[in-house]
């Protein structure tokens, strides 16, 4: 074991798992985390500080997640642009939720703010580790951490209540 | 409705306090909050705890496929293809190699040439005392009492060459080479006059380069050697080929 697969194997569950509730399914999930362990080769020598690994790997992640959807012509706006805050409302948030729940939940989002809640919930770094990796400012990712709360608490709630046949919005434009 | 306004100011705060890990200080005011609002606490409890359980289904439905545990760890290394930036840094450290090369061989020629030229003068300077100084100033036939002598006059021990044939000393005195002292044995080759100088290489610069055969100079002969980390040169009015005589067998080769 050479010392590229000695840093970075140890970090391959957190970036599949990621990876996997961006892309909302397991073959793109795979394909991005392949690019990542590739482009991360090639500028390992770039890593100067062995101990920030984690989110040296997580900011190849994120970017390569960004770039598809570019490509892809998602549009992913990367300043803040007011947007109409989801109403608040005092529901609790849902008990016993499934990861297919999650997941649909999760694509719900646009990217901008799927991808910091799923760093918030499975990179295991702090919101100014995340503001950081993704070279945002900390209240950026605060408000759209929040934001995307929000959303995901509705959608959990609107899945939750299928028999009322409401339909309460869907997916959330910017 | 004062009350109101506070629950609803400390909401966005308590809705990102995080399921896990510690707290950020950032969030104690809207903790503090939480702790004497029962409505608040309440609604962070549940928050928290639907939040944690909602991290650890993520954590525990996706395991990592094997195609990718196998894609990670057979990977190929860098070593086995060697990608622009070795090539660059292969180009960097030739170049780097290259100019160390050059001025190491530079920096030598300058030495051997400074060297070269120091002994040079060193000869210069032995030809031309043996012209101005021809009467030694302690009389002796006796190598080990002229070595001793000159000993005491300049304060170090002086001992003569192995090189040179012995027998033919007729006295010593002490003389000078430019600026620094050294002892002067005068001798006689072949019935001619003839001086040894005997000196320590260190001040003039030519440590372990000195080393010139008998040759004809300015109308002596003169040679330069070194024996043991001590310099001499032997200047005389005899041919080239008397000199060389004198000298033991295979000494100057």
């Amino acid at each position: 074991m050479d010392k590229f697969e000695e840093l970075t194997v140890p970090h391959l569950g957190t970036l599949y798992r990621q990876a996997y509730y961006l892309a909302g399914n397991r073959d793109d999930a795979e394909d991005m985390v392949q690019d990542t362990y590739v482009k991360a080769r090639r500028s390992f020598h770039t890593l100067k500080d062995s101990a920030k690994c984690k989110p040296w790997l997580n900011s190849i992640l994120y970017r390569i997640f960004i770039d598809e959807y570019r490509r892809k012509k998602h549009y992913v706006e990367l300043t803040d642009v007011p947007a109409q805050e989801p109403e608040d409302d005092d529901s609790r948030w849902p008990e016993g939720v499934t990861a297919e729940g999650i997941k649909t939940a999760l694509e719900s989002l646009d990217p901008k703010y799927r991808l910091p809640l799923v760093a918030h919930y499975l990179s295991g770094q702090s919101y100014q580790e995340i503001a950081d990796t993704m070279e945002i400012p900390l209240g950026t990712v605060m408000s759209r951490i929040h934001r995307a709360k929000r959303t995901v608490k509705k959608e959990f709630a609107r899945h939750s209540r299928p028999s009322l046949g409401v339909i309460h919005g869907g997916r959330h434009g910017m | 409705m004062e009350a109101d306004m506070e629950c609803s100011r400390y909401r966005e705060p308590l809705d990102l306090v995080p399921s896990f890990d510690c707290c950020d200080p950032v969030f104690t005011p809207a903790l503090d909050h939480a702790n004497i609002c029962p409505p608040c606490r309440e609604r962070l409890a549940s928050r928290l705890k639907s939040e944690y359980s909602i991290k650890l289904t993520m954590e525990a439905s996706a395991p990592v496929p094997e195609s990718l545990n196998l894609f990670v760890k057979n990977m190929p290394s860098e070593k086995m293809s060697p990608g622009r930036w070795m090539v660059r840094y292969g180009v960097i450290a030739a170049s780097i190699l290259l100019m160390a090369t050059s001025t190491i061989s530079s920096y030598r020629y300058w030495q051997s040439y400074k060297m070269e030229a120091a002994v040079e003068q060193l000869r210069l300077f032995s030809v031309k005392n043996h012209e101005i100084r021809n009467t030694p100033e302690f009389l002796s036939d006796d190598e080990k009492q002229v070595a001793q002598w000159l000993s005491g006059r300049l304060n170090k021990v002086v001992q003569l060459p192995k090189n040179l044939k012995p027998g033919s000393v007729v006295g010593a005195s002490p003389s000078a080479l430019g600026e620094h002292p050294v002892g002067a044995v005068h001798l006689v080759i072949d019935g001619n006059r003839s001086t040894l100088y005997t000196f320590d290489p260190s001040p003039f610069g030519v440590n372990g380069a000195v080393k010139k055969e008998p040759s004809y100079e300015m109308g002596h002969t003169v040679a330069a050697w070194e024996e043991h980390g001590v310099g001499y040169s032997l200047v005389s009015d005899a041919p080239v080929e008397s000199m060389r005589a004198s000298f033991v067998s295979g000494a100057m080769r």
